[in-house]
This record gives structure tokens, sequence and C-alpha cells, in this order.
């Protein structure tokens, strides 16, 4: 039988009928009459109740559109939508929550502002990191065959060693393609810096490579005009990127026609066989053309470097078959070339290959301090990006659980009129994401307007147009996710807890359980604000310590002019003389080594030592003429200086302390090395970063230049700008086809440590923002506390209480909350830059007065937040604050 | 003009009309509409309680509360002056569309 229950159903859809706010009690006793008569009808007709029931119940609208009629009757407004439903475009409960949320923004002006501007600087800030970490991470990633790509490393002879040379033979890239099955192709490529390409009258000066035929079809640079594997085959052809075409021959079309190209080595008719596009910001190679190496392969002097295993002049690419062969390549590599130079590579595992989408940011290259391990900066930056939108979340949660007690009484009326928990949990998620949201737009256009200025900052040097728009898109859509969750959970869960009984009995002290993790979060947020200042003071104080330390070498007053040309460089002696007859010009030398670059580099030589030991010795080599250590101001330790005096001394050498060092002689001087005896010992100089030790150093008296060579010139220090003029001149006078260009040697040694220039100043910069943000925060839950107290404090002040122990009573509590995130921070902060020292073979001091000097910071900083509030609250008049009680 | 538009205004003539014959109520109103139509007017019958209720508040009709012959509470409606006034005015309306379209068809029945 059926035990359908017609009353029961009656009352349940009574019920839900009067679960709209439209529907007064007289619509429902009207519509039940009406329900019932048409059951009463349909059972005389034989239905059965239930059936009945169904069918009249159907022909009733659903009860929010009823109220809304019968509310429509009612109202004068124009829409005649009642309040409680949301306008048709958006689901019920986001509006209502809209609505409490720009409520609240509205009544708690301060704790808003601080909530929004906090929100959304940080979160502009994470973007613009973000995006700038985004694009490093690009590079190279647009090769279509960038997981088969590898680069050839030879790592450094030290077992312990983790840096390699990536300079190889050229005949290793062939032997690579015949002799190992995994690798399907190869290629080789050599710089080619400050090429002068003419044509007619006009000159260019332009960076570009020497590439193989096989370079275009390994790398996905997009080849506009030429066939990619014809292009770079022939000797003395050259393919230009369509930026350098156009600003060589304009609108004309250049393919087919000729180009003269001098350099350093190489003087030809180069022919144009092909446009390329210009590579793209992220690609590790850039260049604005390319030759083909066989142009360099015919040249009398230079063919043999094609032949031998004993001429690391060329890096080295290879495509796999498979990228999981690696490390089969990396063995069978080795057993190549190690079969090809037994005393060189005797490491077990000499060969490294660099996955081509590795080299922006993982590169360990000897001796290439500035751009290797990028990694670590981006691991930086994003630390303290994600610092920075920790804390400003925390700000704002922190907010929003301090002004609870406000809501207390809301909340209660929710829960009393039967709101859940998962409803109240719902609304202050919302509100939060509200604020994120509106905080989101701001932080918007701050990116916008700051994100080429910030990106120049962090050194890649940006535009809007270089982001990729979806990736954006996802940070910014993630972001918002994020920091709405985490700066509203915590708050929602707390709020939502509350107890309505003990609330509106006013048992307040039972709800304040916020209170012990706002604490927590204010040690967090503090710790990492002294995390941040004990950065910015370290890195800061090494720079100053590299600038002040004394090098070895005097780097003031040095300008440096580059030769590019052979005939530049035969009249480079006639230059000298001609210069030093000028006051301003004190000494002036001809070389191809600064002590900011030394010339040649000299790997795997053997030596035999003393106690007979074989070493490999790895070498500076720097060539010049006799004035080379006194215009760089370096000394002599033992022995003495190249002479005119001595005729023989251009078959002599010098050493520096480091070489004698490593070679172990107890008396240098008279001592032989590559059948030259040595003379004297140079005191050590740094001559590369001070990331790097001294190594050892070979200087002689040879004008016989194989790579750069430049003219050193030290001046003296009054009116460098009138001296700079007469060198000028001189150098026009005497070099005709080649335009003058110089530099000082500070300048350029300033730029060695560009990276940390910036490094420093941009985290001082966010460090500034973070302690704003702190501070932001601190006083907002100081204006709450006072606020909270204020009767307290009144009572206090008619007892008797001195203003001054009411101000100490209040900034005690965040007081001790500083000191204890001190506490916490000093370790982590030093252990983090301890590390980061550790990558300097020299390093500032770091000592304990770091941590007293931001203790005291972070203090001043809290005790002004704090203080600015309670001062005023302490001297306010007590009448006022209890006056209503 | 949809023609769910057109049903909508025809409510008022509709209720007023059946009204005028005597005093009825929510649930009756609804059955005389559709019996009278042959369900050919197809309303949300349930929406008609709200018209009744803006008419009532136009000043049209007059409600009042009533025992049924069940012993429920029944909402019972009356024409009032207003409202009959109001129903030849749209009687009238009705009657000059009615007669207007009439005629278009018609004329254009001949000159098919």
């Amino acid at each position: 039988m059926n035990n359908f229950d017609l009353e029961k159903a009656i009352k349940n859809w009574k019920k839900s009928l009067f679960k709209d706010p439209g529907l007064e009690e007289s619509h429902v006793i009207e519509l039940e009459e009406g329900l019932r008569e048409e059951i009463e009808e349909l059972t005389e007709e034989g239905m059965n109740e239930e059936q009945a029931f169904l069918r009249a119940s159907k022909e009733f609208a659903p009860a929010d559109v009823l109220g809304g009629e019968f509310y429509k009757v009612r109202t004068t407004r124009r829409s005649g939508r009642p309040p409680w439903q949301a306008p048709r475009f958006m689901p019920s409960l986001l509006w209502h929550y809209l609505k409490t949320s720009l409520r609240k923004i509205k009544r708690q002006k301060i704790h808003s502002l601080i909530n929004v501007t906090g929100l959304s600087v940080g979160m502009a800030c994470f973007l613009m990191i973000m995006t700038s970490v985004q694009f490093e991470m690009s590079y190279d990633r647009f090769h279509e065959k960038s997981d088969r790509l590898f680069r050839i490393g030879i790592r450094n002879s030290e077992p312990e060693a983790t840096d390699y040379s990536i300079t190889t033979p050229a005949i290793l890239s062939e032997s690579l393609i015949n002799h190992i099955p995994e690798v399907k192709n190869a290629g080789i490529i050599q710089r080619s810096r400050n090429a002068v390409f003419q044509t007619g009258s006009e000159t260019f000066t332009e960076d570009g490579l020497f590439a193989d035929e096989n370079f275009l079809d390994l790398f996905s640079f997009e080849l506009l005009r030429g066939h990619p594997s014809e292009a770079l085959k022939t000797p003395n052809s050259v393919v230009l990127t369509d930026v350098l075409a156009q600003k060589i021959f304009g609108s004309e079309d250049p393919v087919g026609k000729n180009l003269r190209y001098k350099s350093r080595l190489l003087d030809y008719d180069l022919n144009i066989t092909g446009i390329v596009k210009h590579p793209p910001k992220n690609s590790h190679l850039q260049f604005d053309y390319l030759v083909s190496t066989s142009t360099m392969a015919s040249h009398p002097s230079l063919s043999e470097w094609f032949q031998t295993w004993d001429i690391d002049a060329f890096y080295t690419y290879a495509e796999l078959q498979q990228n999981q062969s690696k490390t089969i390549v990396e063995q069978k590599a080795a057993n190549l070339i190690r079969e090809a130079r037994p005393q060189i590579y005797k490491r077990e595992d000499p060969v490294y290959l660099q996955p081509v989408t590795d080299i922006h940011l993982k590169s360990q290259v000897s001796g290439a301090t500035a751009s290797n391990n990028r990694i670590q900066t981006l691991y930086f930056f994003s630390t303290i990006a994600l610092l920075i939108l920790m804390i400003a979340g925390i700000n704002s949660m922190n907010i929003s659980t301090a002004l609870a007690e406000t809501r207390a009484k809301e909340i209660s009326m929710r829960k009393v009129i039967g709101a859940r928990r998962a409803q109240l949990v719902r609304q202050f998620l919302g509100e939060s994401y509200v604020f994120t949201c509106l905080a989101m737009v701001f932080a918007l256009l701050i990116f916008l307007a700051l994100f080429p200025v910030f990106s120049r900052f962090l050194g890649n040097d940006l535009s809007l147009s270089h982001v990729e728009k979806m990736p954006l898109v996802l940070s910014i859509l993630i972001t918002l996710l994020f920091v709405g969750a985490f700066s509203g959970i915590y708050p929602s869960l707390v709020l939502s807890a509350f107890q309505p009984t003990s609330i509106l009995k006013k048992q307040t002290g039972t709800w304040i359980r916020g209170k012990k993790t706002r604490n927590l979060l204010v040690i967090f947020q503090f710790s990492a604000v002294v995390v941040l200042m004990i950065g910015t003071i370290v890195i800061t104080r090494q720079l100053n310590y590299i600038k002040n330390k004394n090098l070895g070498y005097e780097r003031e007053h040095v300008v440096i002019l580059p030769l590019n040309e052979d005939e530049t460089i035969k009249k480079s002696q006639v230059l000298k003389t001609r210069l030093l007859e000028y006051s301003g010009v004190q000494r002036a030398t001809v070389t191809d080594s600064s002590p900011l670059s030394m010339g040649v580099s000299i790997g795997g030589a053997s030596f035999k030592k003393e106690n007979g030991e074989t070493i490999k010795m790895d070498y500076y080599l720097a060539q010049g003429d006799h004035d080379f250590l006194q215009v760089f101001g370096m000394k002599i330790a033992k022995g003495r200086d190249f002479s005119k005096e001595f005729t023989a001394d251009s078959e002599s050498i010098l050493v520096n302390e480091a070489f004698v060092k490593k070679v172990g002689w107890k008396e240098p001087i008279g001592k032989q090395f590559k059948n030259s005896s040595v003379i004297g010992v140079v005191e050590d100089f740094h001559f590369d970063t001070l990331h790097k030790r001294i190594e050892p150093a070979v200087f002689t008296l040879s004008q016989d230049f194989f790579g750069r060579v430049n003219l050193a010139v030290r001046i003296r220090p009054d009116n460098p700008k009138r001296t700079l003029d007469e060198i000028r001149r001189t150098f026009n006078q005497t070099s005709t086809s080649q335009n003058f260009n110089y530099y000082f040697l500070d300048d350029a040694f300033n730029r060695l440590y560009r990276n940390e220039q910036r490094l420093a100043s941009t985290i001082s910069y966010l460090e500034g923002l973070a302690i704003i943000l702190g501070f932001m925060g601190l006083f907002g839950l100081a204006t709450y506390a006072t606020q909270r107290r204020s009767k307290e404090i009144g009572i206090r002040k008619v007892l008797g209480a001195s203003a001054l122990s009411i101000v100490r009573m209040i900034s005690s509590e965040f007081i001790i909350l500083v000191v204890v995130s001190n506490i916490i921070a000093w370790p982590v902060g030093y252990i983090f830059l301890r590390r980061w020292l550790q990558g300097y073979a020299y390093r500032c001091s770091f000592g304990f007065e770091i941590f007293v000097l931001t203790g005291l910071g972070t203090l001043l900083i809290a005790l002004l937040a704090v203080g600015l509030q309670t001062i005023k609250a302490a001297y306010s008049n007590p009448v006022e604050s209890i006056r209503y009680e | 003009m949809s023609s769910k538009t057109l049903t909508a205004a025809a409510y008022k003539p509709v209720i007023l009309s059946i009204l005028q014959a005597g005093e009825s109520y929510g649930y009756q109103i609804i059955k005389k509409v559709r019996n009278a139509s042959g369900g050919k007017l197809e309303w949300p019958s349930s929406l008609l309680y709200p018209v009744l209720h803006r008419l009532e508040k136009e000043g049209l009709i007059q409600s009042q509360w009533k025992l049924s012959e069940k012993g429920r509470m029944r909402r019972t409606y009356r024409i009032t002056e207003l409202g009959q006034k109001e129903l030849s005015a749209e009687k009238q309306l009705w009657f000059n569309v009615h007669n207007t379209l009439i005629k278009f068809w018609k004329t254009a029945e001949v000159l098919d």
C-alpha cells in the first residue's frame, strides 16, 4: 500500500514557499487553498492523492518566482527586483557577500586601505618578478629540437671542480657525427666580435658568429631567404639578420650581393647567401650575421685549426637521436678525446653534455663568472617575491581576525537565524576574494605602469611586448586564487567558529582565540623582514668590500683603446710614442691583456715539477711591452721588471706568485719554463671577479698578438676630458680606417659586478617595500589594540596611571613579538648569507654587529608603528572613552 | 509583440469579466479561464494570484477573507466600481482591436 501523507506533503510544500521572503503568510494561505481545491477535484475524478498532489503542485511556479511576483505588486522599485534576490547575472550568495564586504570597506577605511594597498603592491611586485623569472626560464626553448640539443663542455681536470670549459677542437664535431651513432648532427660556432662590414664608403661594426652548414639545421632560427643547408656551406658566405640587412641595404634585396668583411684575422669579400630573422631575446646565441666556418678554414694560417685536436677554439653543439642517450654519448665522446689527446684528459668523465635549455641559467663555464649560475639570482628573487606576497597576505589576515570583534554581533545574528558554518566560511572567504580582486585591479595598473622599469632593474630589460600573454594571465589567476585563499581561510575559520550564545551574553574573553595565531603571524612577518634586512646589509657590504679591496693593481685613470684592425695594430707603437708627447699621458702599453681579461688562457700544458711529479698546468698568458706592469700599477715581488737595457728580455718571462706556488719553486728567479727563463715575480693581482681565486699567469715581451689587442694608457688625474680629446685626435690622425673607441678600466671593472650591483639595489628596494608592508600591518594591529582597550586605558588613567606607563603597557606586547622574530631570523639569515658569500673567494667580514643593527632597526620600526597609536591613546582624555558606560 | 505578452495583457479583462459575473476566488477563476478557453490560453496558473493582488492594489477589485464550505480560509474577490469602468474601457479597446483585425483579414481573404 501507498503510505503517502497528503497533509505532510502540503506542509512541506508550504515550508518551501516560506523560504522566499517575498511570500507572506496570507499569500501562502491563499495559495494553499487553491492547491487543496485542485487536489480535491482531481481525486474526485479518480486520481489517487499522491498523483493529484504532484499534478497540482506542478502547476505552481517555484517559490522565488512567485515571491518575486508578489513583491513586485508591493514595491515601488523600478526594477521590481526584491533586494534579497541577486541581479539575474549573479549567483545569489555572491551578490550578498559583495554587498557586505563593500559595506565593510566603507566602515573600516584605514584597515581597508592598509589591506588593499598592501595586497596590491605585494601582488604587483610578485607578478613582475614572476614574469621576469618566467622569461628567464624560457631561454632557448623555442628551438624545435631543444630537448635533444646539447653543448659540449670539457670538465675542469681537478677532480673536485664542477666547472667546465666550452671551447673544443673544431674536429670534435665531425668525429662525434662519424663515430657515435647516437649523435644525429653536430656543429661548431665561434664568436666574431666588432667585425667591420664595408659597402661603398659606409662601415658597420657588428657582432656575429662563425657557424658551419649544420647550424641552421640544429637551431630553429628562422631563415627568411636562402637554403638552410647551403647558405653556410661554401667559403666566403655570409647570412645577415633581417635587422642588419635593413640597416646596410635599406629596402634593396641583399641576397647575392657582396660585402667586405674585416676582422682581426680575416679580410674578405663575402657573398650574402641568405637572410635570417634576428634571434629572439630569449636565445643564448645572439648575432647580427653568420659567416661560414669554411671561410675561416680556407685561410692559410687558420686552416690548421680545423685539423688538430690541440687547439680549442670552437663551441660544439650536438643533436642526439634521443635525449636519453646523453650518458652514453658522454662516455663515448670521452673515449674519443682521450684517444686523441691521452695526456690531457685524465679525468674519468671529461665530457659534459649541457642541455641547451640549461645554458642561460645553469652554466658553470670556467672563467665566465658574470654569466654563470644565473639561476641563483632567480631563486633569490622568487623567494623575495613570495615573502613579500606573504607579508601582505598576513597583513590582510591579521586585520580581518583582529576586526572580528566588530563583527561578532553580525556573525551571531547570522548563526541564530540559521547560517551554517560552511556558509559563514564561504562568506568570509568571499570577502577576502573581494579584497583580493580589488587589490589585483590596482596591482595590474602598477604592473602595466612599472614593468619595463622594474625589468631593467632586474637586468633582463623586457617590455610588455616580450611577455607571453598566456603564462601571465595564468599567473594572475593563480596569484588571485592563492592570495584570496591564503588571506581568507584562517580568518574565516576563526570567525565562523564563534559561539553566538557567549557573544550575545558579552562573554568576550572566550573567543579572542585568534590572538595567538595573530602573534605567530606577526613573528613570521617580521622574521622575513629581518632576513631581508640582513641580506641587504651583507650584500651591500660585500660590494663595498670589492670596491675598496686592494686588487693588486690600480684601476683608476686607465683608458683602454681596443685596436681592431691590422693596419692600426701595425701602427700601435707609433701611436704610443705620439701619445706620450702629451703632458696628460703618463704611460702607455700595447698589450693583449688587461687585469680584467688576461690575453690567452692556456689549458692542459704538462709541467714536470722539481720533485719529478708531472702536473697539468692551466695558466694565463699576457703579452705586452716594457710598460705593461707600470701602466696597470702592478708590483714586482722578486727579481726585476722587463727592461730595455737587457736585450735578452725578449726571451725571458715574468710569472706571478700563484704560478710560483703552483709549480712549487723555492727560488723562482732563473728557473726555466717552456725554454724561457724567469727574471721576475709579479705580486698577485686579481684578474677576474673576486668569485675566483688568482690563477697562475705568465708575462712575455711579445708583440706577436693572436687575440685582441689593446692600447692601454695611464693618464694624469687632472682634466681627463682634455687628455681624452688629445688621445682621440692623435688616434684619428694615425689610424685612418678604425673608429676611435675607448673605455675606462674602472668602468669595465664595475660592469663585472653589475649582477651583484643590481642584486643589491633590487634587494634593498624590495626590503624597503617589505618594511613598509610590515609597518603597515603593525600599525593596523596597534590601532585596533588601542581602540579595543580604550576604556581600559581611560580607567587606568582615572586611577592614576601615567601616559608613559600606558604606552609601555601596549607597546611591550608588540616589542616582544619583534624581539622574538629577530631571534628566529638571525640564524636563518646567517645560514643563507653564509652560503651566498661562499660564492666569493674573498669575502667581507660577517660579524655580530649586523645582527645588532637589524635588531635595532626593526625595533625602531615597530616602536614607530605602535607608538603613533598608543601615544595618541595615552594622552587622550579618559572622559571621552568611558563616558558611555 | 509576442503572443506571451498578449496573453499577459489579457489577464486583466478576463479577470474583471469573471468577477463582473459575481464574487469569486483564486482557484475558481483559474478553472473558469481554463474551461472558457478550452485550455487554449495557457497561463502558468499560480501566477494568477500575484495578478489579483496587483488589481486589488490598483483598486479595480476588492478582497475579503471568507470561510469556505470545507471550513478553510479563502480569499474572495469582488469587482469595484472603478473596476467596472476599467472593464468597459478594456472591452472597448479589445473590440476595436478585434474589429480592425477582422476587417483586414476578411479583405485579405477576398483579395486572395
